[in-house]
């Protein structure tokens, strides 16, 4: 259950991570030259809207089909993906996600379904007006169909966030988010969830509170730092090294075995998370886009003028939440001593110049 | 699924993370200069775990996402590991390559 759960999500946001660096370049430009941004550019803000609109969600489209049956299902994807963009008023990233994967799923049947029918010669001919004729149909369909209904979803979706937002329930979604996290769905629900609904908010209003829900790396810090003052043995040792590469880095799972190592301690990030998203939801913070990795230095680009202090703050009442929380934890009930063992046991060093670093 | 492979027929370790451009990346460097340390000539790449190879021979990833990396790759050897930095499965498999004898699969 849980592996299919995972594939189901890696499949979600393999569409859009192989897409960060568009998604990065938007959101540069975004906070550079927008009228509320760093550097406003009336010339250059013209690429916001239609970078976001057909852009992205076409590459999310191509990635999509190109998942399912290569370079000839991402073009399908793609093409089909114009049918759900163009009859929409927001930003079609569901749209894209669902449009892509089937333009190249119904492109594959048929590349299967016919494949030794053709004559011989006219392989071409078959091949391009299968992929033209379907795409094109699948953008009719997309228009017509699809469209209303991502479209639907997506407003649905969105404004429950908002309605969590506005009745500050929004911070219990750490309850959801530091587990799914630890379970290595952080990607799936970064970027196939909290992204798309992001982006549409971030479109409108300059910036959107979802891109920090998944993505603060200050819980992260706090449990690592807690394990630094309060840990023993090898999870201490190794929490300095961790800590720089979860916070500077970026690269959350680095902190995920700290806390399968000794369950209990998901209440630590569980706490950053509350408090840090609860902060931030009084404020009424936001970024500009999803920080890739959740580094505090990808923070720093993507933070938008005027959110600051709100932002960074956020991340240290996160790191001491967790802090405190997990040091508590770790004092009141340590590391399964055998658990420490079993994870760090001695290694044969017969391998002259070897040694655990 | 594979329980176990000559060292000397691997060319090449596969390293899985989930989203195959984080965690994997930065394992595979370490991963580079370990096997460089200990005169190993293994190349050394990495994957997100839903597109492992078809002729992937050993695959590295955490336990948690051990199952999607046994499903994606039944014909590799899967090893798992528990910490990114320091675990002791790392230094294991450099030695094993090393020294010339099997790499078995983890439970």
């Amino acid at each position: 259950m849980r592996e299919r759960v995972q594939q189901f999500g890696g499949f979600l946001a393999g569409m859009i991570i192989p897409n960060i660096g568009a998604f990065i370049a938007w959101g540069l430009i975004t906070a550079l030259f927008i009228p509320t941004g760093w550097l406003p550019n009336e010339d250059f803000a013209e690429l916001v809207g239609p970078m976001i609109t057909y852009l992205l969600p076409i590459l999310i489209g191509y990635t999509g089909g190109h998942l399912v049956h290569g370079i000839r299902g991402g073009v399908v994807g793609a093409a089909s993906t114009m049918g759900v963009v163009v009859g929409a008023d927001i930003p079609m990233f569901l749209g894209a996600m669902i449009m892509g994967p089937l333009g190249g799923w119904l492109i594959k049947k048929f590349d299967e379904a016919f494949e030794d029918k053709i004559p011989v010669g006219f392989e071409m001919l078959v091949n391009n007006f299968s992929a033209g004729i379907l795409a094109a149909i699948l953008a009719l369909i997309g228009y017509l169909v699809i469209g209303p209904v991502a479209e639907a979803i997506s407003n649905f979706l969105g404004s429950i966030v908002d309605g969590l937002i506005q009745a500050r329930l929004l911070p219990l979604a750490a309850i959801i988010i530091e587990p799914a996290k630890v379970l290595f769905l952080n990607n799936a629900l970064n970027h196939g969830v909290l992204g798309p609904l992001g982006v549409t908010q971030s479109a409108e209003t300059g910036r959107a509170i979802h891109f920090l829900l998944e993505t603060n790396p200050g819980p992260g810090l706090g449990l690592l730092t807690a394990y630094l003052v309060a840990g023993r043995g090898m999870l201490k040792q190794s929490a300095p090294g961790a800590m720089i590469i979860h916070f500077l880095g970026g690269i959350h799972e680095i902190y995920f075995p700290y806390i399968l190592a000794h369950p209990i301690m998901i209440l630590s990030t569980i706490a950053g998370g509350l408090v840090a998203d609860l902060w931030f939801t009084i404020m009424n913070a936001g970024l500009v886009a999803t920080p890739s990795p959740g580094s505090i230095f990808a923070y720093l680009v993507v933070i938008p003028p005027g959110q600051h202090f709100a932002v960074l703050t956020g991340v240290l009442l996160g790191a001491v939440a967790a802090f405190l929380v997990g040091a508590f934890i770790l004092r009141v009930r340590p590391v399964p001593e055998d658990e420490e063992e079993e994870e760090f046991e001695e290694v044969d060093t017969s391998v002259p110049g070897l040694a655990v670093d | 699924m594979a329980q176990s492979v000559p060292a000397s027929e691997v060319k090449t370790i596969v390293l899985a993370c989930e989203a195959g451009m984080g965690s994997s990346l930065m394992s595979v460097n370490a991963l580079k200069k370990k096997l460089k340390k200990a005169n190993v000539d293994v190349k050394v790449v990495h994957k997100p775990a839903r597109a492992i190879p078809d002729d992937a021979q050993v695959v590295v990833v955490h336990k948690g996402l051990a199952s999607v990396a046994r499903s994606k790759a039944p014909q590799a050897v899967v090893v798992t590991f528990n910490h990114f930095m320091n675990d002791p499965a790392f230094d294991r498999l450099v030695n094993d390559l090393a020294a010339g004898r099997t790499i078995e699969a983890s439970e």
